[in-house]
């Protein structure tokens, strides 16, 4: 048992990325381009050469997350953004009958969260949640131990609710530059790190939001701990001051105080959640 | 274009003035773009009564006017640069350095309208701009013809316009030219705040919301701005929703 590995692949909008993961010890990372424009068909004849070429004699199983919503009860993957194709793809089942092993399914997000709770900043917490910031905001919710993802598989999603004139994650995400100041992310980033004024005022508003978005998920689920994850995290530095001058007047001055928000130092939390999926403790 | 109605005048001013502080709230120093006028007129008392009650720190926002009359500042009663002092500069106790106004009394008005579109340039742009919807489709004193790209400039007023605008003064005025951000200019801004009011608007208003942009109605040419709203109550809105009512 302790030599059999878990193969732990992060389905994303253009590419799909894995590894094999044994014990604590993450492989060699592969990454395919992913015709996402195709049919549920084509994808899945995409992903399955990916697997084909990932997986050998020692995996036991595999975890696979996905940018989208799933279904774990029922098993289905619902809709997935970036690939118009899938939607209601009995995912699991179709590895399984292809592969013979147990496969887990799950939203990226969760897997992100997994991936910290067990191998990143969350090592050791009881409850956390990993908010990744991208062009979106997700998150996944892990409370006492467990990853909690809602009847139906989309608990978590914050950046869809209703926020100003329209939901979280216009403001709070990379989506924010382009939504409120037409410019790409990677520019206002490429500026703040030349120390230009006009970028770091940008990145004050971007932390306004996002600590708006933290208010939001302390209310809710009241954690001690926050793992920002996603491309925006390498900001941090330029928007954590207004962050958390947001957080200083949260309602309950207990929660503000206990509160830790960290930044995931983890490349790969996504393969790893993945893989994590198939700990008993996940399922 | 996001659409929203209020039962009442009223209520649509005080929503007016809570969304403004929503956007300009996470901006350290954000730059507003008022408009003067009737409609506009409510939404600044409650925006005043608001920032009072709620000790909202307005020290660091700053203000450009939208337009104003050829010929006019700040001194002439009528103007809009008079107008906002009263309605909405002075109750806040702005600074005059916080504010760029064009001076329509200068003689060179050109160099009036660079000067208001460095100053935007200078601040970052416009965080908020909140524009008032004229009879013939006008925002600011950009009227029916002018084009899409056009920056700050002296403008010729339409006579519908000019006729409209006779309220404002208590005897004749001279109401052929106006200086204008252009709308271009106004397009530039983060947020846009279209308001109109009253069933006098409601005609103009089902055209706005209902035909493409084409310079004839200027409304038009900012309504695919990704973060407009437009502020109406149930009178203006009444040509433009569907009744309820069997």
């Amino acid at each position: 048992m302790t030599h059999k590995s878990i193969a732990g692949i992060d389905l994303g909008g253009t590419n799909v990325r894995g590894a094999l993961v044994t014990g604590n010890t993450l492989g060699v990372i592969r990454t395919q381009r992913l015709n996402s424009r195709g049919s549920i068909d084509e994808v899945l004849a995409d992903l399955f050469a990916f697997t084909d070429q990932l997986i050998d004699r020692s995996v036991a199983s595999i975890g696979i997350g996905v940018p989208g919503l799933v279904n774990v009860r029922e098993k289905i993957v619902q809709d997935v953004v970036h690939i118009p194709a899938w939607k209601q793809v009995p995912l699991q089942a179709q590895l399984e009958d292809r592969y013979g092993i147990p496969v887990r399914v799950n939203n990226d997000a969760n897997c992100f969260a997994l991936g910290e709770y067990y191998f990143g900043k969350g090592r050791g917490a009881g409850s956390l949640v990993g908010v990744t910031i991208g062009t979106g905001l997700g998150s996944g919710i892990i409370i006492n131990h467990q990853l909690y993802d809602g009847s139906n598989g989309g608990a978590g999603e914050f950046g869809m609710m209703e926020y100003l004139d329209h939901t979280l994650e216009y403001y709070a995400s990379g989506q924010f530059f382009q939504n409120i100041y037409q410019t790409d992310g990677s520019v206002v980033f490429n500026a703040a790190a030349r120390g230009d004024a006009g970028a770091l005022r940008k990145y004050d508003e971007l932390g306004f939001h996002l600590g708006k978005a933290i208010k939001i998920i302390l209310y809710s689920l009241d954690v001690d701990l926050i793992i920002l994850g996603g491309s925006v995290r390498h900001a941090f530095p330029y928007f954590s001051k207004s962050m958390w001058h947001q957080i200083q007047n949260f309602g309950f001055q207990n929660a503000a105080r206990s509160l830790r928000v960290e930044v995931s130092q983890l490349e790969n939390a996504g393969i790893l959640g993945a893989a994590a999926l198939v700990y008993p403790v996940a399922s | 274009m996001r659409i929203s109605i209020s039962d009442t005048y009223q209520s649509m001013s005080i929503l007016c003035a809570g969304d403004l502080i929503r956007y300009l709230e996470p901006i350290a120093a954000p730059l507003l773009c008022v408009a003067s006028g009737d409609t506009p007129k409510g939404m600044y008392a409650a925006l005043v009564e608001l920032i009072h009650e709620k000790k909202i720190d307005t020290t660091h926002w700053h203000f450009v006017g939208l337009d104003e009359w050829a010929h006019l500042n700040g001194s002439d009663q009528g103007s809009c640069r008079f107008h906002l002092n009263n309605q909405l500069f002075h109750p806040l106790g702005v600074e005059g350095d916080k504010i760029i106004f064009f001076d329509g009394r200068a003689e060179d008005l050109q160099a009036e309208c660079d000067n208001v579109e460095d100053f935007i340039r200078s601040k970052g742009g416009i965080d908020v701009a909140v524009i008032g919807l004229g009879m013939n489709g006008h925002i600011g004193m950009n009227e029916p013809g002018t084009p899409v790209s056009s920056r700050a400039h002296l403008a010729d007023i339409d006579e519908t316009t000019q006729k409209v605008g006779q309220k404002y003064f208590t005897a004749a005025a001279k109401l052929d030219r106006g200086v204008t951000l252009g709308i271009g200019s106004l397009r530039e801004a983060r947020h846009i705040m279209l308001l109109a009011s009253g069933s006098k608007k409601a005609a103009i208003v089902q055209k706005i919301v209902t035909t493409a942009p084409t310079p004839v109605l200027p409304a038009t040419l900012i309504a695919d701005h990704q973060n407009i709203c437009v502020y109406l109550d149930k009178e203006a809105a009444e040509r433009s929703v569907k009744k309820n009512d069997p």
